[in-house]
């Protein structure tokens, strides 16, 4: 039994069927015989057949070659449907190429990537006639780059589709499409090309192999000689923004000793170069105190001293990007408060201008206004900041119809950012307003029924309320006290979208199998080498009705020559 | 310039019927004569030697002398060898009445140069030397019965009259020999000679007109045209055949085999038309075209002895 692999049936009728009108077309507009005067026809009635005899022997002639012709066009339409031996109708097979980042590895020249597309193309032309190939791409995720076909063009074609991507490789991930795709297929299996740096499911292997899959891989690359940035992370200081602390962890992959030049740079500005000894298979972190001047790119780079080839050179560059510090003018609304001056100046992105309050007339083009036991007449059109703001005033948020004496932080409202990690419950107040917060403010700390610290919103802009004045209390001999009104600031002026807290940890990592070192994660394949041998076309139907179809013109040129036929 | 003068013609057919003879064909021609193979009775003196004993000047032979016998005959150079009176007897020269029958059916215009075109330039050539030696020369074109006739003629000077005669004749119509055949034997008179100048396609075949020509007592001499396609064809495949005269029509495919069977059957109704005319003791010439008109008159005819 013979099957066609390049044209379903549809098509191949169609072709056949164009063909033979074609074909009987040619034939009915044939010339016409030549017409001859001859002297005398009678001498040559005497050596022709009767006339109905030589009628009839003229029509099957005429009809037989016909026939002949319409065969030989058959057979060549038939042979152009790709015909397969359904005996050996078979396999079907599912190449996943690896893609990933890992792949960019340069270990076998010109890389992985390339190796694993060579041993692609060896897969497409040494395969079985009759076996059929979807070429698909693996990365995160699964790319089909072609359908299942044994036309090698069209799988040799999509291997120019194939992509490397900067990811890592979901494993799982092909061999859930493999299942997917290869379901009721007879005789599948999975060609996995790569070099096993990949993430898998354990429990998916035993699945697969009890759907009857064949699963092969095909292992690429040789070794790995490779150093590179496990992760990079900064954070500002709680004290001191200006300041960056950062941690870089590297690794090497080596069996070997290596050095290596750490590098940071912010903004493409060299912040610090350090040489690294690794030892083979090290991992270290390496930290960097009090790191000043880091703007808002920065940048770590590992490369092996002396130049030396690194096998993947892309795993030796790691950056992040911190959030821009912006500049707040602060209007300190104040008579000589020392305190509050000083935690003012420790934040270098605030400009702080300070006036008494007699001399106050409104914080136009402030960031925010800071009333150091004052209220003004008029509420502020900036966002202000209330320490111990006196009643009675329009300005002031509040009433505060009396005072409390030694009030303590013992209520705080829960996981509230501006007093996370401050240590405010053995702050000693002297005494306290009675602050009487309005609806929609958020009483933030207070000393049971009694608020201490209150957020809200006046005039439609916010404001934070500290309902004791700082300096008869110890809150300014307190590490808390900067904290919480740089803090403040930060609240009361960041604008929308932006995160107001710029000391978190920013980190990047680079997550799954760390080594590069190559692997079999299924069982491993012999790598195809020999080409095809020429003799397999003869074992081709299409060669057998190719030649049939050219034997029977050759015979059918004879026997027109003798006029068997016409 | 030979002694012929004649005035061009207009069409390159006829130019080529006026260019009948040359120079040196002329003055060879001048130098032949038909030799009849019968002795005919003529009415005038002409250059022909006749087997009747005459007046003529060539000596013949000798018979006794008898009482009233011109004794200005009596050959005295035998008496005096022999003792005996002999008398000289000398031959007649008469003129020959020659009647040409020439083939104009459909047929003779195949091949190149056609039939028909060389019929005429051995017509015209047959009667020029007739009319040279002073014989009675007439034309019958013929198809299927005469179709046209040059009334008998005499004198050098009448060949214009031939000219002027086989020039318009065109191959036309189907072949009957038996019917000219017929019509010639009734209105000639007398003995003579014909030769007829066909390709001897005849449907219903040329043995029952020449057995007329015979039964009249006509000399008769059969000169047959073949064109080399006639044998040999050539053909090959797919052929639609007409015949030239019926029009009948036949699809046939030429197979070598085919060929060579009709090359046989071409040969042998040759072999059979020449048994005929040896049987009946008519002289047949088969000419073929590739052969120059010239030659034909010169070679063929004079070794077949119709000329001297």
């Amino acid at each position: 039994m013979i099957d066609f692999a390049l044209l379903g049936a549809a098509e191949l009728a169609g072709i056949v069927l164009a063909a033979s009108l074609v074909t009987i077309a040619l034939y009915l507009l044939k010339p016409r015989p030549i017409r001859v005067v001859v002297p005398m026809l009678a001498l040559w009635e005497s050596v022709l057949m009767p006339r109905p005899s030589a009628a009839l022997l003229s029509r099957l002639r005429s009809v037989g070659s016909l026939l002949i012709a319409l065969l030989v066009v058959v057979l060549l339409a038939l042979a152009r449907g790709g015909p397969i031996w359904s005996a050996r109708a078979g396999k079907h097979t599912l190449v996943l190429i690896d893609a990933g980042a890992h792949m960019q590895a340069r270990d076998v020249l010109p890389s992985r990537l390339r190796s694993a597309i060579d041993q692609a193309r060896v897969l497409i032309d040494t395969r079985a006639p009759g076996d059929q190939l979807l070429i698909a791409q693996l990365d995160q995720s699964v790319t089909p780059l072609s359908a299942m076909t044994s036309d090698p063009r069209v799988l040799h074609a999509a291997l120019t589709a194939l992509v490397s991507e900067p990811t890592t490789t979901d494993l799982s991930a092909g061999l859930r499409f493999a299942r997917d795709a290869l379901h009721g297929r007879a005789r599948s299996e999975v060609v996995l090309i790569s070099d096993g740096v990949a993430e898998l499911d354990p429990h998916l292997l035993p699945a697969m192999k009890a759907t009857g899959i064949g699963l092969r891989q095909l292992v690429i690359g040789a070794r790995s000689e490779n150093v590179r940035i496990r992760a990079l992370s900064a954070r500002g200081y709680l004290l001191d923004p200006s300041q960056t602390e950062i941690m870089v962890e590297v690794e090497s992959e080596s069996d070997r000793s290596l050095s290596a030049i750490l590098t940071l740079r912010s903004d493409g500005r060299v912040l610090d170069s350090d040489r690294l000894e690794l030892a083979p298979h090290a991992r270290r972190v390496h930290f960097y105190d009090h790191v000043g001047g880091v703007a808002e790119n920065l940048d770590a780079t590992l490369a092996l001293e002396g130049g030396a080839a690194d096998d993947l050179p892309g795993d030796n560059h790691a950056s992040i990007t911190l959030p821009a510090r912006r500049h707040r003018r602060v209007l300190a609304v104040s008579e000589a408060n020392r305190y509050l001056e000083a935690a003012l100046l420790l934040d270098e992105t605030l400009s702080v201008d300070r006036i008494d309050p007699a001399d106050y007339t409104g914080a136009a083009g402030y960031d925010v206004v800071v009333f150091d036991a004052f209220s003004p007449d008029a509420l502020p059109t900036v966002a202000a900041i209330y320490l111990a703001p006196p009643p009675g005033r329009g300005g002031s948020p509040f009433e505060a119809p009396r005072v409390v004496a030694r009030p303590r932080f013992d209520t705080f409202a829960r996981d509230h950012r501006l007093i996370e990690g401050l240590a405010l419950r053995d702050v000693n107040i002297a005494e306290a307003l009675v602050l009487r917060p309005s609806r929609g403010d958020e009483i933030i700390a207070a000393s049971g029924n009694v608020p201490l610290l209150v957020a809200g919103t006046r005039n439609a802009r916010p404001f934070l309320a500290l309902s004791f004045d700082v300096r008869r209390s110890d809150l300014p001999l307190r590490t808390a006290w900067p904290l919480l009104l740089l803090r403040s600031i930060e609240v009361l002026t960041a604008r929308e979208g932006e995160t107001a807290i710029d000391t978190a940890m920013h980190r990047v990592e680079r997550t799954g199998s760390a080594s590069l070192a190559p692997r079999a994660l299924l069982p491993r394949a012999r790598a195809p080498t020999a080409p095809p041998s020429r003799l397999s076309t003869l074992r081709e139907p299409w060669f057998w009705l190719i030649a049939l179809a050219a034997l029977i013109a050759i015979v059918e040129w004879c026997t027109h020559q003798r006029r068997w036929t016409l | 310039m030979g002694p012929f003068s004649q005035p061009k013609s207009a069409a390159p057919g006829d130019r080529a019927d006026d260019e009948l003879f040359d120079d040196a064909f002329q003055k060879q021609l001048e130098l032949l004569a038909i030799v009849s193979r019968r002795v005919m009775s003529g009415r005038i003196r002409a250059e022909r030697r006749s087997r009747s004993l005459g007046s003529g000047v060539e000596l013949a032979d000798f018979r006794e002398y008898s009482a009233g016998d011109d004794y200005r005959r009596i050959d005295w150079n035998a008496y005096g060898r022999l003792g005996r009176l002999l008398l000289r007897l000398y031959e007649t020269e008469e003129d020959v009445r020659v009647d040409l029958l020439i083939d104009c059916s459909r047929s003779m215009g195949l091949g190149t140069p056609s039939k028909l075109v060389y019929a005429k330039k051995l017509a015209a050539a047959l009667a020029y030397v007739s009319l040279c030696h002073l014989d009675r020369v007439s034309i019958r074109a013929f198809r299927d019965g005469t179709h046209r006739t040059l009334p008998v003629t005499r004198g050098k000077h009448r060949i214009f009259a031939v000219f002027d005669f086989l020039r318009p004749l065109r191959a036309e119509g189907p072949t009957g020999l038996a019917a000219a055949s017929a019509e010639l034997v009734a209105k000639s008179r007398g003995r003579g000679i014909v030769i007829v100048l066909s390709d001897l396609y005849d449907p219903h075949g040329v043995e029952r007109g020449i057995d007329r020509l015979r039964h009249a007592k006509l000399d008769t001499h059969v000169v047959q045209l073949v064109d080399a396609e006639d044998a040999e064809p050539g053909l090959r495949g797919d052929v639609d055949l007409v015949d030239a005269e019926t029009g009948e029509r036949r699809t046939v495919t030429v197979t070598p085999a085919l060929a060579l069977r009709y090359q046989r059957a071409y040969q042998a109704r040759q072999e059979a038309i020449a048994r005929f005319c040896t049987d009946k003791r008519v002289s047949l010439f088969v000419l073929d075209t590739r052969v120059s008109p010239q030659d034909a008159m010169l070679r063929i005819l004079r070794r077949g002895g119709l000329l001297r």
